[in-house]
C-alpha cells in the first residue's frame, strides 16, 4: 500500500509557487468501475491471495532459508539508494547555485517540489483515478471517521510537520493495523478451508495416483483388449458373412431346388393338388434360373435348369399319360376326384399347346374311331353288333337295317342315330371339358375347345353318313321317296343346327345331303323327261283318239303328292324345296313347261297328225290335263296363268279353223279375205255405225258380182243347216267341253258378224239381199249371243 | 324336369332332347336322356326311329281330354311294334291341377289301361304345379334294370353307368311345355 508523503505538499502550499500539480479530474470524468469489475478486482486480489498461498506452500515445501531478512535488507537498501540519489541531486543543485550560475536558491525547493509534485501527482492520480466512486470514497472516509473519531487527530493528520507526519504514520499504522487485522480475519476465514484443502490434498493426490494407475491399467487393458476386439470383430464379420451365406443358401434352396419329397411327388407321386403345386414350383424355379444364366458363370443355372426340366418333362409325361388313360376310359370319369384331376391336368397343359393338342388329337381320334365303328356296326347290313363297351346303346339296340320297301325309314333311323350320337357326344365332351371356377377368358377358351373337339369328333361321322344316305338317295328313283328323304334330311339339319355350329362338318354334310337329295329329285325328273323324250313308244302312243299320253298321267301321279306335301308343309317360303327365286322358277319350268315341250316335239314329229286341227286338239287336251292337275296347287298359280294363255291361243286357232270351215263351205272365204284386206271388220262397230261405202274397192274384184252372190246365197242355205253338227263332230275329241263350246260359239259369232256386214256391202254395191237374215244364220250356228241376234 | 314351367307354349319341332341327371338314394347316379317327340302329324314318322333305341316310353295324356287318353292305345302299339315287350311303358296323366273342375279321365280309367297294356306304373302329374314330376323321373330311374330291383341279370355291369334313352310321347294336343 502506497501513501503520499504529506511533505511533498508543503512547498506547494506556499504562496507564490506556481502550482503545476495536476488538477483532480472531475468526478464524472473518472472511470467508474462497476461493482462487478470491483468484484473482479477483488476476485483478482483473491486470486493473488490464492497464488500467494500456493507460493507459500511451495515455499513451505522448500527448505527453510533466511529469505525474508534478505528481502527486507534489499528493500531498505533500495530506499536508502533512492534517498542517497536524491541527496546527491540536491547537493549538485546547490553547488551549481553557489558557483554563480545565478541559480535561484529556490531551485532546490523547486526541484524538491517538482519531485514531490511528481510523486504526489502519481499518488493523487492513483487516489483520484482510483476506481472508487464518490460514494465509496465517502464511505471510506466515513469508516475512517468512525474508526478514528478524534477530531484532533484529523487536524494533526493534516499538519505539515512532524506531528502531522507522526499522526499520519500513526493513522497509517492504525489503518494498517486495522487492515492487517481485517485481513487476518479474512485469512482466518480461509484457514478452515485451507486446512480442509490440505486434508483433501492427500486424498486428491491419492485419487490422482489411483486415477493414474487406473488410466495406466485401462491403457494397458485397452491395448490387450484391442487385439481381442479386432479378433471378435473379425469373427463377428465372419459370422455375419456366414449367416448371410446361410440365408442366401436357404433362399437359393427355396428358390432353385426341390427337396427329395417334392422330386418324388413329381416323379412318382399321385397326380393331385400337391403334385400341381410342386410342378408349379418347379416351373417357377425354371423361370428363376434365367437370373442364374445371366451371371458370369451360367453353369449352375444350366445344371439346375437341366435337372428341373427333366423333372418337369417327367411330370408332363405323367400328366399326358394320365389324361390319355382317363380319356380313353370314360367310365373312370364317373369319379368326381378323377374328373377334377383331369381338369387340373387340362388347365396345366392349356399353356403347353403342343402337348394339349396332342392329347386332344388322341382323344378326338379315339372318339372318332369309336363313333365310326359304332356307326358301321349299327348300319352294317349283316346286322353284326359292336361289342365295344363305349357303345351308347350298350349293345341293346337293334341295328339300322335297310329295307327296300322303306328306304325313308332307313334314312330316318340313320339320322335318328346320328342325332342321338350328336347329343351324346355333345353332352359327353361338355361334361369332360367344362371346368368349374374358370375366369371369363379361360371359360371362353375352353368353350371354344369344346366346340373344336365336338366338331372334330363328329366330323368323322360326316363321310359315312354322307356315303350311306347318298347311296340310298342315288339308288332311289321314286320321286316321293326322294322327296321324303329330302324332307327328313332337312328336318334333321334343323334339329342338328341346335347342337352344332354352322361350321360343323357333319352339319355341312347334312346340308349337302339336302342339296344332293334335291338334286336327285331334279335328276330323276330330268332323266324321266329324257327317257320320255327319246321314247318312240311315247311318240307312238299318240294316236287319233287325240288323248294325252299315259306318261304325263303317270308323271303327275308321281309329282302331285310331292306338290301336295310342299303346299301343306310350306310355311313362310313361297318357293319349293327351299330353292331361291331363280332356281324355283327353273324348277317350275322343268316340271310344267318341259313336259309340254316334249309333248309338242312328239306331236310335231308324229306324222299321223297332218291335220292341224288334230294337232291343236291333241295339244289342247294335253294342256287341259296339266291344267286340271295343277289348278289346286297354289305355288303353281303362275303356271296356271301361263297354261290358260296357251290354251286360249290354241282355242283361237281352233276357232279360226272352224270359221274358215264355215266360210269355205259358203264360198265366202275369198270375200272374207278381200274385205279384211280392204279394211278389217271392227268388233266395236255396230250395225248402225257400219259404213259399207268404205268397201267400194271390192267392186273391182271379179268375184264380186250378183251371180256369185246368188251362188253364195244358195250355198249358205245348203251348208249351214249341217255345219254346226259338222263342227261339233270335228271337236268331239277335244276333252274340254268349255273349250268346245267356246270354239263353236266364237266361230259362229265371227261368221254371223261377217255374214251380216258382208250382206250390207253386197246390198250397197250390188243391191242384192241374202235370203237368210243374220238372226237366222246365227240360229243355225247355235248362236246364243243375243247381241248378235239383235244385230 | 328343370323345375320350371313355361307359360308360353312352344311347339316341339321334330325331336327335342333333354338331359337329366338323377341322384338316387343309394348314391347311384343315373343320367336320363329324354327324347321329346313332337305332336304334329308331319313329325310322327320320326318317332319310331327314336323308340327303336329307347328303354322307357313315357306316354302322356291330358286328364281333361278324353280323346288324348283314347289315343294312348295307338301310341303304346307303336312302342310295342318297335320294341316288343323289351320296353318299360309308363302312363302319365298330366294337368292334374285341373282335375277337380275339368277331369274327363278318372284314376280308375288309368289303372284299367295300365293293367291292360302292362304299363310299369301310372301316375298323374301337373307340370304347371310341379306336382309328381320329380317322383315320375325318380320312379322311372328306379324302374330301369340296372338301377332298380331287377338288377340280377346285369350284375357284371353294376358299376357301369349307361346313358338311357327315354322317348317321351306327348299326346297332349294343347299342353304347355314343361320341365
Amino acid at each position: 500500500m502506497d501513501f503520499i508523503d504529506f511533505d511533498s505538499f508543503l512547498d506547494l502550499a506556499k504562496p507564490g509557487t506556481t502550482s503545476n500539480l495536476p488538477q483532480p479530474q472531475p468526478a464524472l470524468s473518472l472511470p467508474i468501475s462497476s461493482n462487478i469489475e470491483t468484484f473482479g478486482k477483488r476476485f483478482t486480489n483473491l486470486n493473488n491471495l490464492t497464488r500467494n498461498l500456493l507460493s507459500l506452500d511451495d515455499k513451505l515445501n522448500e527448505p527453510s532459508q533466511p529469505h525474508e531478512p534478505v528481502r527486507e535488507s534489499e528493500l531498505a537498501r533500495k530506499y536508502a539508494q533512492l534517498s542517497i540519489d536524491l541527496l546527491k541531486k540536491q547537493h549538485q543543485h546547490q553547488q551549481n547555485g553557489d558557483d554563480g550560475t545565478g541559480t535561484d536558491p529556490s531551485a532546490v525547493p523547486a526541484t524538491t517540489s517538482s519531485s514531490a509534485t511528481a510523486s504526489l501527482s502519481s499518488r493523487l492520480s492513483r487516489v483520484f483515478n482510483n476506481q472508487l466512486n464518490d460514494s465509496l470514497t465517502r464511505e471510506i472516509f466515513n469508516t475512517l471517521e468512525d474508526k478514528f473519531p478524534e477530531t484532533d487527530s484529523i487536524k494533526e493528520l493534516i499538519e505539515p510537520g512532524s506531528t502531522g507526519s507522526l499522526a499520519r504514520k500513526r493513522l497509517r499504522g492504525k489503518v494498517e493495523g486495522e487492515l492487517v487485522k481485517n485481513q487476518t480475519l479474512v485469512l482466518k476465514e480461509y484457514q478452515p478451508v485451507m486446512s480442509q484443502l490440505k486434508a483433501l490434498e492427500e486424498s486428491l493426490s491419492r485419487l490422482n495416483q489411483l486415477n493414474e494407475s487406473l488410466n495406466s491399467k485401462v491403457d494397458k487393458n485397452f491395448e490387450t483388449s484391442n487385439s481381442f476386439n479386432s479378433k471378435i470383430k473379425a469373427l463377428t464379420d465372419e459370422k455375419k458373412m456366414i449367416s448371410l451365406k446361410k440365408n442366401l443358401l436357404i433362399g437359393f434352396k427355396e428358390k432353385f431346388t426341390l427337396n427329395e419329397y417334392e422330386q418324388y411327388v413329381l416323379s412318382s407321386g399321385d397326380i393331385n393338388d400337391e403334385f400341381f403345386q410342386v410342378l408349379k414350383k418347379a416351373e417357377q424355379i425354371n423361370e428363376n434360373c434365367s437370373i442364374l444364366l445371366a451371371i458370369d458363370n451360367p453353369q449352375l443355372g444350366l445344371k439346375i435348369m437341366s435337372k428341373i426340366n427333366q423333372l418337369i418333362n417327367t411330370s408332363i409325361d405323367r400328366i399326358i399319360s394320365f389324361c390319355n388313360k382317363t380319356l380313353s376310359n370314360l367310365y373312370s370319369l364317373n369319379s368326381k376326384s378323377k374328373l377334377l384331376t383331369l381338369h387340373q391336368c387340362l388347365r396345366f397343359l392349356k399353356n403347353k399347346l403342343n402337348y394339349f393338342n396332342t392329347i386332344m388329337a388322341l382323344f378326338t381320334e379315339s372318339r372318332s374311331k369309336i363313333l365310326i365303328d359304332e356307326f358301321l356296326s349299327e348300319t352294317s347290313t349283316d346286322g353284326k353288333k359292336s361289342g365295344d363297351h363305349d357303345s351308347y346303346h350298350g349293345g341293346n339296340s337293334r341295328p339300322v337295317f335297310i329295307s327296300e320297301n322303306d328306304t325313308v325309314r332307313y334314312i330316318g333311323d340313320l339320322l335318328a342315330y346320328v342325332h342321338s350320337v350328336v347329343v351324346n357326344e355333345t353332352d359327353l365332351i361338355a361334361s369332360i371339358f367344362t371346368i368349374e371356377g374358370l375366369d371369363t377368358q379361360e371359360k371362353a377358351e375352353f368353350d371354344q375347345i369344346i366346340n373344336q373337339i365336338k366338331d372334330e369328333v363328329l366330323k368323322s361321322m360326316a363321310r359315312p353318313v354322307k356315303s350311306r344316305i347318298n347311296q340310298v338317295v342315288s339308288s332311289e328313283t321314286k320321286l316321293l321317296t326322294i322327296y321324303s328323304i329330302f324332307n327328313l334330311v332337312e328336318l334333321y339339319s334343323l334339329m342338328l343346327s341346335k347342337q352344332l355350329s354352322s361350321s360343323n362338318e357333319l352339319l355341312r354334310t347334312i346340308n349337302e345331303l339336302i342339296k344332293s337329295s334335291r338334286d336327285r329329285i331334279l335328276d330323276v325328273i330330268n332323266s324321266r323327261f329324257l327317257t320320255i323324250k327319246n321314247s318312240n313308244l311315247a311318240v307312238l302312243e299318240l294316236n287319233f283318239d287325240l288323248q294325252p299320253p299315259e306318261w304325263i298321267i303317270e308323271y303327275f301321279a308321281d309329282l302331285l303328292p310331292i306338290l301336295d306335301q310342299i303346299v301343306s308343309s310350306s310355311t313362310s317360303t313361297s318357293t319349293v324345296l327351299n330353292f331361291n327365286e331363280k332356281e324355283n322358277k327353273e324348277f317350275l319350268s322343268l316340271i310344267i313347261d318341259r313336259p309340254i315341250e316334249i309333248f309338242n316335239e312328239h306331236v310335231q314329229t308324229n306324222k299321223l297328225f297332218n291335220v292341224k286341227q288334230d294337232q291343236l286338239i291333241l295339244r289342247q287336251n294335253f294342256l287341259d290335263l296339266i291344267l286340271s292337275k295343277i289348278i289346286p296347287i297354289s305355288i303353281l298359280s303362275d303356271k296356271v296363268l301361263e297354261l290358260n294363255e296357251q290354251i286360249s291361243g290354241l282355242t283361237k286357232e281352233l276357232t279360226q279353223i272352224q270359221l274358215d270351215y264355215l266360210l269355205k263351205g259358203c264360198l265366202l272365204y275369198d270375200h272374207f279375205n278381200i274385205i279384211n284386206m280392204i279394211y278389217p271388220f271392227n268388233d266395236e262397230e255396230s250395225g248402225d255405225d257400219f259404213e259399207p261405202a268404205i268397201y267400194e274397192a271390192i267392186k273391182e274384184n271379179k268375184l264380186f258380182n250378183i251371180q256369185e252372190m246368188a251362188k253364195v246365197n244358195v250355198l249358205v242355205q245348203e251348208f249351214l243347216p249341217n255345219a254346226l253338227l259338222e263342227i261339233q263332230r270335228s271337236l268331239l275329241k277335244l276333252n274340254s267341253p268349255m273349250v268346245v263350246n267356246d270354239i263353236v260359239n266364237d266361230s259362229g259369232e265371227e261368221f254371223v258378224k261377217f255374214y251380216h256386214k258382208f250382206g250390207l256391202v253386197v246390198k250397197n254395191f250390188l243391191d242384192f239381199d241374202f235370203t237368210w237374215s243374220q238372226n237366222e244364220v246365227s240360229l243355225l250356228l247355235g248362236g246364243q249371243n243375243e247381241g248378235v241376234l239383235i244385230q | 324336369m328343370y323345375d320350371t314351367f313355361d307359360e308360353q307354349y312352344a311347339a316341339t319341332i321334330g325331336i327335342d332332347f333333354l338331359l337329366k341327371t338323377m341322384y338316387l338314394e343309394d348314391n347311384k347316379t343315373i343320367r336320363l336322356q329324354l327324347w321329346d317327340t313332337a305332336g304334329q302329324e308331319r313329325f310322327r314318322s320320326l318317332i319310331p326311329s327314336y323308340i327303336r333305341d329307347s328303354h322307357v316310353a313315357v306316354v302322356c295324356y291330358d286328364i281333361t281330354n278324353k280323346k288324348s287318353f283314347n289315343n294312348l292305345d295307338k301310341w303304346i302299339k307303336d312302342v310295342k311294334l318297335e320294341r316288343g315287350d323289351d320296353v318299360i311303358v309308363v302312363l302319365v296323366g298330366n294337368k292334374s291341377d285341373l282335375g277337380n273342375d275339368k277331369r274327363q279321365v278318372t284314376a280308375e280309367d288309368m289303372e284299367a289301361l295300365q293293367k291292360e297294356v302292362g304299363a310299369r306304373f301310372a301316375i298323374e302329374t301337373s307340370t304347371k304345379a310341379n306336382h309328381n314330376v320329380k317322383l315320375l323321373f325318380k320312379k322311372i330311374a328306379q324302374s330301369l334294370p340296372e338301377f332298380g330291383t331287377n338288377s340280377d341279370e346285369t350284375e357284371h355291369r353294376k358299376n357301369k353307368p349307361e346313358t338311357i334313352d327315354i322317348s317321351v310321347d306327348n299326346t297332349e294336343t294343347a299342353s304347355s311345355s314343361c320341365c
